[in-house]
C-alpha cells in the first residue's frame, strides 16, 4: 500500500528503488551515524557525504521538490539555534568580537557550531527521505522485521501506518466544516473547537479499533502475525550495499 | 521539539535511546503479554489519531504555533505504557515520513514526548488526583495541570539534551524552551480537557478504568484530610530540606569551566579588589567551600562581600588553593559616589559572556536556614492560596 503524502515515489522503477529495504535501511542508518559524528572543521568529508548523496537521488529520480519540501522541516529548528549559537562562545577563553547590539559577543566558534549543526541536520533529512521514498512501507517494516526490530512494534506501527491516512483525511474534513463555520473568536473559543474536534477524533479512532478487532477476531486472528512474501536477499543487493558501506566507511576514515 | 539529527551529541543520544529502548520494551512487552488481544489494533489505531490530532496547530504569540502533543491525553485514556508506545508509534512515523525528528536523535525524541511527557506527565496526574476529589472535575482540573506539566517538562528535557550537548548554554535554552512550553502548554491543557470531557460524557468506561480517577460528580470525602496533611508534609519537607541545594549546585558543564578558569579568577578578584573605588566583590561559590582572596597592598578598604564570602570580609587570608569560584561581578564606586555595577571579566569561563549569565542565586552555609525557612512559608503560603480557591470553587458548585 502506499499514499500520495508518505511514500510516493517508492513505485517508480529505478535502480535505487529495486535494492532490497534491509540493505537500504542498514545503509541508510549508517550514513547518518557516519555524518553525525564528522567533525565539521574538515569540509571535505562533509562535500563527499552530499557527493554521495546527490548520486543517490539522481539514480532514485525522486523530484527535486519533494526533497526541498522535507528539508523544510528542520528549519524552525535550525532558526532558533541560528538566532543564538553565534553568540556563544563554545571553548573557554575565546575572545569575542562586540558587535554593538546589546553587549552581545560575535564567536567564531559558535559559527562553525551552527554550520557544522546545519550540515549534519540536513545530511540526517536527506538519509531519512533517500530511504523512505525509494522503499514502499510495508517492505521496509519488512525489512527493519528481519533486522530484528521487534515484531509486535512493527505490527502496531503497520496499524498505525494504515490508519493514519484516514485520520488524517478526517481531521482535513473536520477542519474545512470548521472553518465553512467562520472560526474565529476568542482563544478559550479556540480551545474548545480543538478539544472537541480532538475528542471526537479519539472515540472515532477507539471505536474504529474495537471494530478492526471485531473484524480480525471474526477472520480467526489469533495474537499472531504471518506474512506472505518473505524478502530474498540477492546477491547484487548485498554487493551493492557492501559497496556503498565501504565508501561511507572510505570517507569517514580517509579524509 | 523534535530533534533533528546532529543537534544533540552522540553521548546524549546514545544514553536516550537507551533509557527509550528500555521503557518501550517493557511496554510491549505488557501489551503481548496482556490477555487483551483487543490492545494490538486499538493501540496501532490511536497512534494513527494522535499523529493526526498533532497536525492541530494553534497559535501561540507573535505568529508561532504550537500543535497538541496528546501524552497526557493518551496516558489518562489508554494507560501510562500504553501511551508511551502510542507515541513512540508517532513519533517513528513522523521521522520516517517527514523526517521530522532525525533517526539518531529518535531515542531522545521519543525520551522527551514519550518518556517524560506521558510517563511523568501521568504520574502528575495520579499525584495531583491525590489531593483532588475523586469526581469530574477533580478528574479534569489534575488532567489540566498534568498536560500543562508534561508539555513544559518534555521542553525543559529537550533543553537539558541541547545544553549538555554543548550546543546551547543551559541558561538559555532552558528558561527559553520552558517559558515558551508553558503558554503552549495552557493550550494543550484546554484541549485535553475538553476532549476528556466529551470522551467521559460518551465513554464513562474509560475513565472509569483509570485508578485515581473518577467520573462520580459526589465528593468521597472520606480520607481528604489525611491525604491533605500528608501531602503538605511532604511539601514541606522537600521545601526545607531540598531547596537550599537545588539552587546553588553547579551542573555538570558548569563544574568542568570551573576548574580551568577558577585560578585566573582568583588573581583577577585580588586586582580588583585592591582598587580603591572598589567596595564590595561579589563571588557566587559551592556552599561549603571557604573562597579567601587576600587584599594585597595593606589597606583597609571597605570589602564587603556576598553571602558565601562571610569569610572574606572578616579576615584577610591567604589564597585558597583549587578555589572553586564560578562566577563573579565587581561593584565599584563611580565618581558621583553612587554604586555602579560592573561585570567581572572571568577569563576563561564557559557561559558567563552569554547575556544573562549572572541570575544564579548565592547562598553560604549560613543560608540554608533562611533559604529552608522562606521555602516553608512559601509551601505553606502557596498551600493556603490554592486550597481556599479550591474550596471557593468547590463552595460555588454545591
Amino acid at each position: 500500500m502506499k499514499h500520495s503524502f508518505l511514500d510516493k515515489y517508492s513505485d517508480i522503477d529505478s535502480p535505487m528503488q529495486r535494492v532490497d529495504a534491509r540493505v537500504k535501511a542498514v545503509c541508510a542508518l549508517v550514513m547518518i551515524v557516519a555524518i553525525v559524528t564528522t567533525p565539521v572543521e574538515r569540509v571535505l568529508p562533509f562535500a563527499a557525504y552530499f557527493a554521495i548523496l546527490a548520486t543517490v537521488f539522481l539514480l532514485s529520480r525522486i523530484p527535486l521538490a519533494h526533497i526541498a519540501a522535507r528539508l523544510v522541516i528542520v528549519i524552525p529548528f535550525l532558526l532558533c539555534f541560528a538566532l543564538v549559537t553565534p553568540f556563544v562562545p563554545h571553548y573557554s577563553g575565546e575572545p569575542g568580537q562586540a558587535i554593538g547590539v546589546l553587549s552581545l559577543k560575535y564567536y567564531p566558534s559558535g559559527m562553525i557550531v551552527l554550520v557544522s549543526v546545519t550540515a549534519k541536520a540536513f545530511g540526517g533529512v536527506l538519509c531519512i527521505v533517500a530511504l523512505t521514498a525509494t522503499t514502499p512501507f510495508a517492505e521496509l517494516l519488512r525489512g527493519l522485521e528481519r533486522l530484528r526490530v521487534p515484531r509486535l512494534f512493527l505490527v502496531l506501527l503497520s496499524f498505525a501506518y494504515r490508519y493514519l491516512f484516514l485520520f488524517v483525511d478526517e481531521m482535513e474534513r473536520m477542519k474545512r466544516a470548521r472553518d465553512a463555520r467562520s472560526f474565529g473568536g476568542s482563544r478559550w473559543w479556540h480551545a474548545r473547537v480543538l478539544g472537541r474536534m480532538t475528542g471526537t477524533m479519539f472515540l472515532r479512532s477507539f471505536e474504529r479499533g474495537e471494530r478492526v478487532y471485531g473484524a480480525m477476531a471474526a477472520r480467526g486472528f489469533d495474537g499472531t502475525f504471518h506474512s506472505v512474501r518473505p524478502l530474498r536477499l540477492g546477491g547484487a543487493d548485498a554487493a551493492s550495499g557492501a559497496a556503498f558501506l565501504a565508501l561511507v566507511a572510505a570517507v569517514w576514515f580517509v579524509f | 521539539m523534535h530533534i533533528p539529527d546532529g543537534f544533540a551529541s552522540m553521548p546524549i543520544n546514545i544514553a536516550s535511546a537507551a533509557a527509550s529502548v528500555a521503557v518501550v520494551g517493557y511496554a510491549l512487552k505488557r501489551a503481548g503479554k496482556s490477555l487483551d488481544q483487543k490492545k494490538i489494533p486499538l493501540l496501532g489505531v490511536v497512534a494513527a489519531f494522535i499523529f493526526a490530532a498533532q497536525m492541530l496547530n494553534f497559535p501561540v504569540i507573535a505568529g508561532t504555533s504550537g500543535h497538541f502533543v496528546g501524552a497526557v491525553l493518551a496516558a489518562v485514556l489508554l494507560g501510562p505504557f500504553e501511551a508511551v508506545l502510542v507515541l513512540a508509534l508517532v513519533l517513528v512515523l513522523q521521522c520516517l515520513m517527514f523526517a521530522d525528528g532525525g533517526i539518531t536523535a529518535l531515542g531522545s525524541n521519543i525520551f522527551n514526548m514519550g518518556v517524560v511527557g506521558a510517563l511523568l506527565g501521568y504520574a502528575a496526574f495520579r499525584g495531583v488526583m491525590v489531593i483532588l476529589p475523586k469526581n469530574k472535575s477533580g478528574t479534569l482540573t489534575a488532567a489540566a495541570i498534568a498536560a500543562w506539566f508534561s508539555t513544559v517538562a518534555a521542553a525543559v528535557s529537550c533543553a537539558v539534551m541541547l545544553g549538555a550537548s554543548g550546543r546551547y548554554p543551559f541558561e538559555l535554552a532552558v528558561p527559553a524552551m520552558a517559558g515558551v512550553h508553558a503558554l503552549i502548554g495552557i493550550g494543550e491543557a484546554a484541549i485535553t480537557v475538553v476532549a476528556l470531557a466529551l470522551v467521559m460524557a460518551a465513554r464513562p468506561e474509560l475513565i472509569a478504568a483509570r485508578p485515581g480517577a473518577s467520573v462520580q460528580t459526589r465528593t468521597a470525602a472520606t480520607g481528604v484530610w489525611g491525604v491533605v496533611v500528608a501531602g503538605l508534609g511532604a511539601a514541606v519537607v522537600l521545601a526545607v530540606i531540598v531547596s537550599p541545594y537545588a539552587c546553588s549546585d553547579p551542573d555538570g558543564l558548569e563544574k568542568k569551566a570551573i576548574g580551568e578558569s577558577a585560578r585566573r579568577f582568583v588573581e583577577a578578584a585580588k586586582a580588583e579588589i585592591s582598587k580603591p573605588e572598589v567596595v564590595k566583590v561579589e563571588v557566587y561559590a559551592n556552599p561549603g567551600v571557604a573562597e579567601e582572596i587576600e587584599n594585597t597592598d595593606g589597606e583597609p578598604h571597605r570589602i564587603l562581600c556576598a553571602a558565601g564570602m562571610d569569610a572574606l570580609a572578616k579576615t584577610k587570608v591567604k589564597e585558597v588553593e583549587n578555589a572553586e569560584i564560578f562566577a563573579g561581578r565587581v561593584v565599584s564606586t563611580e565618581a558621583s559616589g553612587a554604586l555602579h555595577e560592573k561585570k567581572f571579566e572571568q577569563q576563561g569561563a564557559v557561559w558567563t559572556h552569554s547575556p544573562i549569565a549572572d541570575y544564579r542565586l548565592n547562598i553560604s552555609d549560613k543560608d540554608y536556614l533562611k533559604v529552608g525557612l522562606a521555602g516553608l512559608i512559601g509551601t505553606i503560603l502557596a498551600f493556603g492560596i490554592a486550597f481556599a480557591m479550591f474550596s471557593a470553587v468547590r463552595g460555588r458548585k454545591r
